[in-house]
């Protein structure tokens, strides 16, 4: 029986469609069909960045939750995102202090060589087989590491430029401008392109390691890939957007809850979608709440706390 | 016919049994037998290829168990393991169509003959009526059917199984080892499972292997291994 999976990820397809192109028309002065600035400028880049990153981070989420074969793991759990946040940091604040050639290097630039470093740390433990529970502690641990440099960092800047990085970490969908959209395109695809070449072995790995060796797949490196892939996918994003919470955490849970199967090759891409969604809606809340200039992180918040503890409450024998 | 010779098994370079010698044999059925912690799973992970032998030979009709990939292996032997396997939203039909995995291109496209083997192991084991359910709805019984259902549309050569008989109800028990027979008597697959009901398994196995309490592996036929007295010497019979 195909049927309900497919049917499942037409729905979370026009969902997200139906999103994009209201968003597309509509926006912080209304309806608009006719202004080519405001399409094409503003709301165009919006809708593109919101569909890759809320799927790439979903897609990152789903990768992680089978890689630790925990339900709750997400892309902020590894320190790739605490990584990248330093590198941005360093770039913002940080600049006076650094020698101008290194000051000059872009947001981007700095949050890939930050989320890289964390996981080249992460690549190069796994191959010396830390345990999967470690990994989780060693991310928290990253985490603090990281909160705790940059709070040094903030009481040495000005206040300017901790602003703009307290700004950057709020996390938004809506900062890159449309010269930048091409090598954000270019980058979510390879992105995907990776994807493809996953589900086999991760429906093989998701019954456990030790069945997955049996049938032939070679635990190491797929265990390298993974991280390889999950970071790239978070490491474009973080670029890009800012550290995104929860979008990784839940649209998993949303997917799978609607689609009834555990096979990936079905999953991933009603996860991608789900995540493309949760992305585009929270812009579309964004735009009904303008006066007060919320923070995407907030909402994300707002909706993706709660949907964990349902789901906590919901597993509870599992767990 | 898998071959080990001075074998010694454990983890984290630690031994745990030592010098053990022996050869399986397409269509042999074997009960694996010790108390608990003598280190018969070690052993069996060790036998599978799961773990690495800390030392001595391992092989497959002469060929070192190093000079296969892991995909070869997997066409060669088969596992069912104690590992809990807890997945969201898991269906029977997904669990043991993955035993095909190692016969299918990087998508996972089942084939005419995947689908077969499928047909034929259903038709075995006889769980058409449980093939559409999710697999964390089954009753225990049941899993183990269906997780030796996976190990076998894998076509391997060789079986293990760990303790697959420990949750199950009597009638259960009967029912899979009068699989294991099939699988081993009718389909020439070499079968060895660890177990610690002797009255279970005694009118059904060709051998018994025994690790005692010194950690020596004993080989031989059900009559035998009850004559020796090392089964009442091992289990306070």
């Amino acid at each position: 029986m195909k049927t309900r999976p497919l049917l499942i990820i037409a729905a979370f397809f026009l969902i997200t469609a139906v999103l994009a192109g209201f968003l597309f028309f509509y926006g912080d002065i209304g309806f608009t069909t006719s202004d080519q600035t405001v399409l094409w400028q503003i709301r165009f880049p919006k809708i593109i960045v919101a569909f890759f990153a809320g799927g790439l981070l979903a897609s990152a989420g789903l990768l992680l939750q089978v890689f630790f074969q925990n339900p709750l793991a997400g892309p902020d759990l590894l320190g790739i995102n605490a990584g990248a946040c330093l590198g941005v940091a360093i770039a913002i604040m940080g600049g006076a202090y650094l020698p101008s050639t290194l000051a000059a290097v872009s947001l981007p630039l700095m949050a890939m060589l930050g989320a890289l470093s964390v996981f080249f740390l992460l690549a190069f433990l796994v191959q010396k087989n830390l345990s999967r529970i470690s990994l989780l502690i060693l991310g928290l641990l990253i985490a603090s590491f990281t909160s705790s440099f940059i709070s040094v960092l903030v009481n040495m800047s000005p206040s300017l430029q901790v602003k703009n990085f307290i700004m950057w970490s709020m996390g938004s969908f809506q900062g890159v401008p449309l010269e930048d959209i091409p090598l954000l395109v270019i980058l979510s695809i390879a992105g995907l392109a990776a994807l493809v070449f996953l589900p086999k072995k991760l429906n093989q790995f998701i019954i456990g390691e030790n069945y997955a060796k049996s049938m032939g797949v070679n635990v190491a490196s797929f265990k390298i890939i993974l991280i390889l892939v999950c970071s790239f996918l978070v490491a474009i994003v973080t670029a890009f957007c800012g550290p995104v919470g929860f979008i990784g955490i839940i649209a998993p849970h949303i997917a799978r809850s609607f689609i009834k199967r555990s096979d990936i090759r079905w999953v991933m891409p009603a996860v991608f979608l789900v995540g493309s969604s949760l992305a585009l809606f929270t812009e579309l809340i964004l735009i009904f709440t303008n006066q007060y200039s919320l923070a995407t992180n907030s909402i994300l918040g707002l909706i993706g706390a709660p949907v964990i503890a349902l789901y906590l409450y919901k597993e509870r024998r599992m767990l | 016919m898998i071959e080990f010779q001075n074998l010694t098994v454990g983890f984290n370079n630690k031994s745990v049994l030592t010098d053990l010698s022996g050869s399986i044999k397409p269509g042999e059925l074997i009960a694996l037998m010790g108390i608990n912690g003598v280190g018969k799973s070690c052993f069996l992970k060790t036998v599978t290829g799961l773990n690495s032998p800390i030392s001595g030979d391992l092989k497959i009709d002469n060929k070192s168990f190093k000079d296969f990939t892991p995909l070869e292996m997997a066409k060669n032997l088969a596992v069912v393991l104690t590992d809990k396997i807890q997945v969201d939203f898991l269906k029977v039909e997904e669990l043991i169509s993955l035993g095909r995995s190692p016969h299918t291109n990087f998508w996972g496209d089942l084939e005419e003959n995947d689908n077969q083997a499928l047909t034929d192991v259903i038709k075995l084991l006889k769980i058409d009526s449980i093939y559409d359910r999710f697999f964390s709805d089954l009753s225990d019984g049941q899993k183990q059917k269906v997780l030796l259902a996976r190990a076998l549309v894998q076509g391997p050569r060789y079986l293990f199984l760990d303790e697959p008989t420990t949750y199950l109800d009597i009638p259960s028990k009967i029912e899979l080892m009068n699989i294991l027979k099939i699988v081993s008597h009718e389909k020439k697959v070499g079968v060895l499972f660890s177990t610690h009901d002797l009255d279970l398994v005694k009118n059904i196995v060709d051998y018994i292997w025994l690790v005692d309490s010194e950690g020596v592996l004993h080989k031989k036929i059900p009559d035998e291994m009850a004559w020796s007295g090392l089964l009442a010497k091992n289990f306070n019979i």
